[in-house]
C-alpha cells in the first residue's frame, strides 16, 4: 500500500529495479538505485539526529542528489522544504526562520554566499555539502558535513521503517512573490501521492514515457513532474535552462514524450525552431500557472502535431485542481477544464450560494488534495482554508476546502474558464475586466512577446487599464498600432489608456509574470511623477472619516487610495 | 569538475566584472575565480538576467552573439564564459 511518496519510489524499483529512474546531466540512475540511496540518506539524517517532522531545507539546481534529498528526508520522517534555487540570500534566510529549519542541504558555492545569514539562524544544527571543497566555519553555529558523509556512510544498511499515516506532513512549498512574506503551504504525504495518482492517470503517464522537468521543483507543478513519474515508473530528466533553446535540445536529446511548462516558457517555446527529433517522441504538453494565449497554443499545437495539449490549472494551496481534457480543446480552447480525478470543484457568490452556469464566482476546491493551511500563520489559513458551502448539516465535523481568491466561471456543460485572481481584476469605469482578456487581444497582434495588463488607481475611473508589453521588434515598435487593434477588438473602457514598453518583465521565481510587482513598480514612478509636478497631484489623503490604516501598510499605497475607499488594495500571492 | 581552457587573465578580469555588475554580485566580487560554477550554483543567473548577461557582454567586447550560439555550458562556469568570449574577441 502507497501511504507516503518514497513509497511509490519503492513499488517501481520492485517492478521494474533496472528501469531509469532519474536523468541530470549525463548521469542516469536506475530505480533500484534511486530506492538504494534514498534508504542511505534516509540512515544518514537519522544518525545525525533528525527526529520525525523536523524540517530539511534543499536549496540546490536539479541534480540526482537534490532527488535524492527530497526522498530520503520523507523517508526518514522529516519535513522536505525545497527552497527555489534562484531565491537570495536573504529570501533563503526568511524560509530556514520562517519554518524553523534543521538540517539544510546545499552546495559549497551557495553556502558561501549564504553563510553571513545563516550566522543567526538558530534552528540550523547541520548542513550538508555537495561539491569539491568546503571549509570548516569555526565560529558557526551548526556542523558542516560533506554530503557524502551522510549519503555513504550510515550506521545501517536499511533505514527502519518510521510508522505515520498519510496525513503527516511532507511537505512545506513556499509560495512566491515580490510583496509580502512567502508563506509555507503544508502538504501531506496524501496530498502528494494522491496528486501523483490523479495527473498520472489524466495525463495517461506510464512506465515508457521520458518527462522533462523545467519547472522548479519548489513549485507544486514542479514536485508534482516527480511524483506522476516515480508514480508509473518513468524516466523523468531533470533540467535547468538558462535559454529556451537548451529545452529544444534536451528534449531531441532524450527523446522526451511529456513536458509541463507555464505561459511565459510556452511562450518563448513557440519561437524556437524544434527539429523533427525534438517533436516526434512528445505525447503530451501541459500548461499550468496562468492562461496560456490562444495564439501560443496554436503555435505549439503546430509544432507539435501529435501531442495531446493539456490546459491544467492548479493552486499550491490544493496541488493540482483541473485540467481541460485534450478532445475539447478545440471547442473550448479557453478552458480550465474540470476537476481532476478525486478533486470537487464549486463556483461559489460572494454571498455563500453555489454559482449557476454563466455566473462567475470564487473557485472552491474540496477533497483529498487540500492543504494542511499555511506553516505557522493561523490568521491567513483561517482566509484561505473554510468548510465548503455543500456540506449537509447532519456532519457534525468540519471539512475545509481552499478559497482560492480565483474568479472562474461554468458554462452549461459543466467546463470551467479562468476570469482573473480576485486581486488582479481591473475594476474600471464600473466594469469588472479580466487582464487575461485584455491579453489575448494584445498576443494576437503578433507585435509583442509579452503582455501584462494591469489596473492602476484611477479616482476617476477606479482602475486606469496599463499595459506593459516586451515588443517582438523594439525598433519598430509602435504602441499606437497595438491600441488602435485594440479599439478595434475592445470595447473603449478595456482599451489600455497608456502602454509602457519594458525590454523583460519581472517573473515569480516559478517563472509566472510578476503581476504585483508590476503593479507597484508603476504605482511607485507614478506616485513620484505626481510629486514632481504638484499642479497635478491629486487629494493626497482620504477623507476625515475614513481612518488610515495603521504604518503596516506602506504609506504611498495609503496616499494613494482613493478617497471613500478605505479597503485596502489585496495583494496576489 | 572539467577543468577551464586556457583563459587571458585580462579578459577573465573583464568578463567578471561584467558578470558582478549585471548581476549585483559585487560583494561575492572576490569568491569569484575560473571555477566558479554560474549556471545552477549563482542564484542570480537565471533564465532572465542571462538576457541581460548576454547584452552586456556584447556591449563590453564589441561582439556579436547569435542566440544559436549559446549552447551547452558556456555558462557553466566563469571560465568557460571567458573562453567563449574569448573565441568572439579573436
Amino acid at each position: 500500500m502507497i501511504i507516503r511518496w518514497p513509497d511509490l519510489v519503492a513499488r517501481s524499483a520492485q517492478r521494474n529495479p533496472c528501469a531509469p529512474a532519474l536523468t541530470a546531466r549525463t548521469t542516469t540512475i536506475s530505480y533500484a538505485d534511486l530506492h538504494e540511496r534514498t534508504e542511505l540518506v534516509a540512515c544518514g539524517l537519522r544518525d545525525i539526529g533528525l527526529d520525525g517532522g523536523e524540517r530539511v531545507a534543499i536549496f540546490l539546481d536539479k541534480r540526482i542528489e537534490t532527488v535524492v534529498a527530497l526522498l530520503a528526508c520523507s523517508r526518514a520522517g522529516g519535513v522536505f522544504v525545497p527552497v527555489n534555487p534562484v531565491l537570495r540570500a536573504r529570501q533563503v534566510r526568511h524560509i530556514l526562520d520562517d519554518c524553523a529549519v534543521r538540517v539544510l542541504v546545499t552546495s559549497t558555492d551557495r553556502l558561501r554566499a549564504l553563510r553571513a545569514e545563516l550566522a543567526a539562524c538558530k534552528s540550523l544544527s547541520h548542513v550538508l555539502v555537495l561539491g569539491d571543497s568546503f571549509g570548516e566555519d569555526e565560529e558557526a553555529p551548526y556542523r558542516v558535513l560533506p554530503w557524502s558523509e551522510v549519503a555513504e556512510r550510515s550506521s545501517q544498511a536499511g533505514c527502519p521503517p518510521t510508522g505515520g499515516v498519510d496525513t503527516d506532513v511532507a511537505a512545506i512549498l513556499y509560495t512566491s512573490g515580490s510583496t509580502g512574506a512567502p508563506k509555507g503551504v503544508v502538504l501531506s504525504h496524501r496530498n502528494l501521492v494522491v496528486g501523483a495518482e490523479s495527473v498520472s492517470t489524466y495525463l495517461n503517464n506510464m512506465a515508457e514515457d521520458r518527462i522533462l522537468a523545467v519547472l522548479p521543483l519548489s513549485f507544486d507543478a514542479g514536485l508534482s513532474q516527480l511524483t506522476t513519474g516515480f508514480c508509473v515508473g518513468a524516466h523523468v530528466v531533470l533540467a535547468d535552462y538558462l535559454l529556451p533553446g537548451d529545452v529544444v535540445r534536451l528534449c531531441a536529446e532524450h527523446r522526451i514524450t511529456g513536458l509541463v511548462g507555464v505561459p511565459p516558457l510556452w511562450i518563448q517555446l513557440a519561437a524556437q525552431t524544434w527539429p523533427s527529433e525534438a517533436v516526434a517522441g512528445m505525447r503530451y504538453f501541459a500548461n499550468t500557472g496562468g492562461r496560456l494565449p490562444r495564439v501560443t497554443l496554436q503555435r505549439l499545437r503546430a509544432i507539435f502535431p501529435t501531442a495531446a495539449p493539456y490546459l491544467m490549472y492548479g493552486l499550491t494551496e490544493a496541488f493540482r485542481s483541473t485540467y481541460l481534457d485534450p478532445r475539447e480543446v478545440d471547442r473550448r480552447p479557453g478552458s480550465i477544464g474540470q476537476a481532476i480525478p478525486d478533486a470537487e470543484i464549486l463556483v461559489v457568490r460572494e454571498d455563500g450560494g453555489l454559482c449557476g452556469p454563466g455566473e462567475p464566482g470564487e473557485l472552491v476546491h474540496r477533497g483529498p488534495l487540500v492543504a494542511l493551511g499555511y506553516w505557522n500563520d493561523a490568521e491567513r489559513t483561517a482566509e484561505r482554508f473554510r468548510p465548503p458551502p455543500n456540506r449537509p448539516v447532519e456532519l457534525c465535523t468540519p471539512e475545509l476546502a481552499v478559497w482560492s481568491g480565483d474568479v472562474v466561471v461554468r458554462d452549461e456543460e459543466g467546463f470551467l474558464y479562468f476570469v482573473g485572481r480576485r486581486d488582479d481584476m481591473i475594476k474600471t469605469s464600473g466594469y469588472r475586466v479580466s487582464p487575461q482578456e485584455i491579453e489575448e487581444v494584445v498576443y494576437e497582434t503578433g507585435l509583442v512577446h509579452d503582455a501584462v495588463a494591469l489596473g492602476l488607481e484611477d479616482e476617476a475611473l477606479g482602475h486606469r487599464v496599463v499595459l506593459v508589453v516586451t515588443p517582438c521588434d523594439p525598433a519598430a515598435f509602435d504602441a499606437t498600432a497595438v491600441t488602435a487593434r485594440l479599439r478595434q477588438e475592445l470595447p473603449t473602457y478595456m482599451v489600455p489608456a497608456e502602454v509602457v514598453v519594458r525590454t523583460a518583465l519581472p517573473r515569480s521565481p516559478n517563472g509566472k509574470f510578476d503581476r504585483a510587482a508590476l503593479r507597484h513598480e508603476l504605482a511607485g514612478s507614478r506616485a513620484q511623477e505626481l510629486a514632481r509636478d504638484p499642479r497635478r497631484r491629486r487629494p493626497s489623503h482620504p477623507p476625515a472619516s475614513v481612518p488610515r490604516t495603521p504604518d503596516t501598510d506602506g504609506a504611498t499605497d495609503v496616499d494613494r487610495r482613493p478617497p471613500g475607499s478605505a479597503r485596502p488594495m489585496r495583494r496576489t500571492r | 569538475m572539467s577543468r577551464s581552457p586556457e583563459i587571458s587573465q585580462a579578459i577573465f578580469e573583464d568578463v567578471k566584472a561584467v558578470v558582478v555588475t549585471t548581476l549585483d554580485i559585487e560583494d561575492q566580487a572576490d569568491d569569484l575565480g575560473p571555477e566558479t560554477g554560474l549556471h545552477g550554483n549563482l542564484p542570480e543567473l537565471d533564465s532572465l538576467t542571462v538576457v541581460k548577461l548576454i547584452v552586456a557582454l556584447q556591449e563590453r567586447f564589441g561582439i556579436e552573439i547569435e542566440i544559436d550560439e549559446m549552447k551547452g555550458d558556456i555558462f557553466g562556469t566563469l571560465g568557460r564564459l571567458t573562453a567563449f568570449v574569448e573565441s568572439k574577441v579573436r
